[in-house]
């Protein structure tokens, strides 16, 4: 005997708790990095993982990937490298950040899959039966773009908003979250170089 | 939104979105993201705690069919404070000239802002050919100065060039890494960042003083104090904001645990089926 139950839907109890666990995450992240409470890498891998246990507390669970996803994810990062590579060419300002390569990037890819997981996976998930697919890539890429204004301002909206969009795109496309995340932290990661 | 078209019109919608973001901020990154670890500054006067010795740079740059070849100039730190980039061709040397100079050096401001105040030092860019003809350079040129904040995050701040005795604000958008910031500029000179609000505890002292200080009470500017401004004091965190954040962490704990536990119950209570 098996006991089948339909999922709930309709409540938006769940999105609004990751919402505001976000919330508080990235409010916790900005004090931290504003007072200097620890070095960046610290910061960002405290930050990183508090990202994956909230999403675990919201219940989100990795499903099975297509072959594919991590090509496509190659493929939508690409495009955001190249697009920025063709309008910075010509201002060429020196952006490395110092210090070691190796954990730099192990943090920030660390961080760009904890932010993918989150919210074009746990809060895109929630969102998608409760509000709709529509409104699920709408709202994940306003509270994505929302979420990097603390620390770089007002002006970064209209383009982590459109990012958002593309990631979600790729969920969209791929059903999973290694696309978005793959893409995610391409983009991240070339920022070392560009 | 729904069926296989729809990966396509959002993918579609946000190229169209990131394509519009890029054209109004051309030195933005990627992805305004990732993790940001910053060196500390280094100043010309340092604050007490604070890194000294603050250094410019200098470059000759030699021309090619009497055009300038691309320029980028920065100072020695780590994480540079200041930079000048510029597209070859992009400056205008004369006729008779071989090569072009290019200076960045850190120097006491000969003003204050009228509003806000200076974050890090005040850097003087000059350009010059060998002939010794100062240069400047068409809009369509391209030409940026990138300056760096003393304490990012910074979310707000403005590039300002100090011309006629006054600063004057130039267009500034966010690099968005390590609290840089970029304008394009026309003229070079004396370029330094302004930040909203006036600093707390301290101010950039001006090179000259009697001068300058007559001129800044003059225009109602804020009055001097001894030392460069810290805009850890400006950013500082109300008591309140971190035990705050972890109440609403704990809560949005709780929050999830109550849902958790709400829908297991629900799940015990369905309708066993019998499977077939």
């Amino acid at each position: 005997m098996t006991t089948v139950a339909a999922r709930p839907s309709g409540s938006l109890s769940r999105p609004v708790v990751i919402v505001v666990g976000l919330a508080a995450i990235v409010g916790l992240r900005w004090a931290a990095t504003i007072s200097a409470a620890a070095d960046a890498i610290a910061i960002g891998l405290i930050f990183g993982l508090g990202l994956l246990g909230l999403a675990a507390i919201a219940g989100w669970r990795p499903a099975s990937e297509r072959r594919s996803s991590l090509v496509i994810g190659v493929a939508g990062g690409g495009v955001l490298v190249v697009l920025a590579m063709a309008t910075r060419a010509s201002l060429a300002p020196s952006l490395a950040p110092p210090g070691p390569f190796v954990p730099w990037a192990g943090v920030t890819v660390l961080v760009a899959s904890a932010e993918e997981i989150l919210l074009r996976g746990a809060l895109f998930d929630e969102l998608e039966r409760t509000i709709g697919v529509g409104l699920a890539v709408v709202a994940t890429s306003l509270v994505f773009a929302l979420m990097h204004v603390p620390l770089y301002g007002w002006g970064v909206l209209p383009l982590d908003f459109g990012v958002g969009l593309w990631f979600a795109g790729l969920r969209l496309a791929t059903g999973g979250i290694a696309a978005p995340a793959m893409a995610h932290a391409m983009a991240d990661l070339a920022t070392w170089w560009l | 939104m729904a069926g296989r078209a729809a990966p396509r019109i959002v993918l579609g919608i946000g190229l169209v979105v990131i394509v519009g973001a890029r054209l109004a901020t051309p030195a933005a990154p990627p992805l305004y993201d990732g993790v940001v670890p910053t060196e500390p500054y280094v100043w010309l006067d340092p604050p007490p705690g604070e890194r000294g010795g603050a250094q410019g740079a200098t470059a000759e740059i030699a021309l090619r069919n009497g055009r300038s070849a691309l320029i980028a100039v920065t100072t020695p730190e780590p994480e540079p404070q200041a930079q000048i980039f510029a597209q070859p061709g992009g400056l205008v040397p004369s006729s008779s000239a071989t090569a072009i100079s290019v200076a960045i050096k850190p120097v006491r401001p000969e003003g204050l802002p009228t509003e806000g105040h200076i974050d890090g030092n005040v850097y003087r860019i000059t350009v010059t050919d060998d002939a010794g003809k100062p240069l400047t350079a068409p809009v369509s040129a391209g030409v940026s100065v990138v300056l760096r904040v003393s304490r990012p995050p910074v979310a707000d701040a403005t590039i300002a060039r100090f011309a006629d005795g006054a600063w004057q604000r130039l267009k500034t958008s966010s690099t968005g890494f390590g609290g840089t910031f970029i304008s394009v500029v026309t003229a070079f000179g004396d370029f330094a960042v302004i930040l909203p609000g006036s600093a707390p505890s301290a101010s950039v002292a001006p090179a000259e003083s009697a001068a300058s200080t007559a001129s800044a009470m003059a225009s109602g500017s804020p009055s001097i104090p001894a030392s460069p401004p810290s805009t850890r004091d400006a950013a500082a965190l109300p008591g309140w904001l971190l035990p705050g954040l972890g109440l609403i962490v704990a809560g949005a704990g709780a929050g999830a645990w109550v849902v958790r536990r709400r829908r297991n119950a629900r799940y015990r209570g369905a309708r066993p089926m019998r499977r077939r």
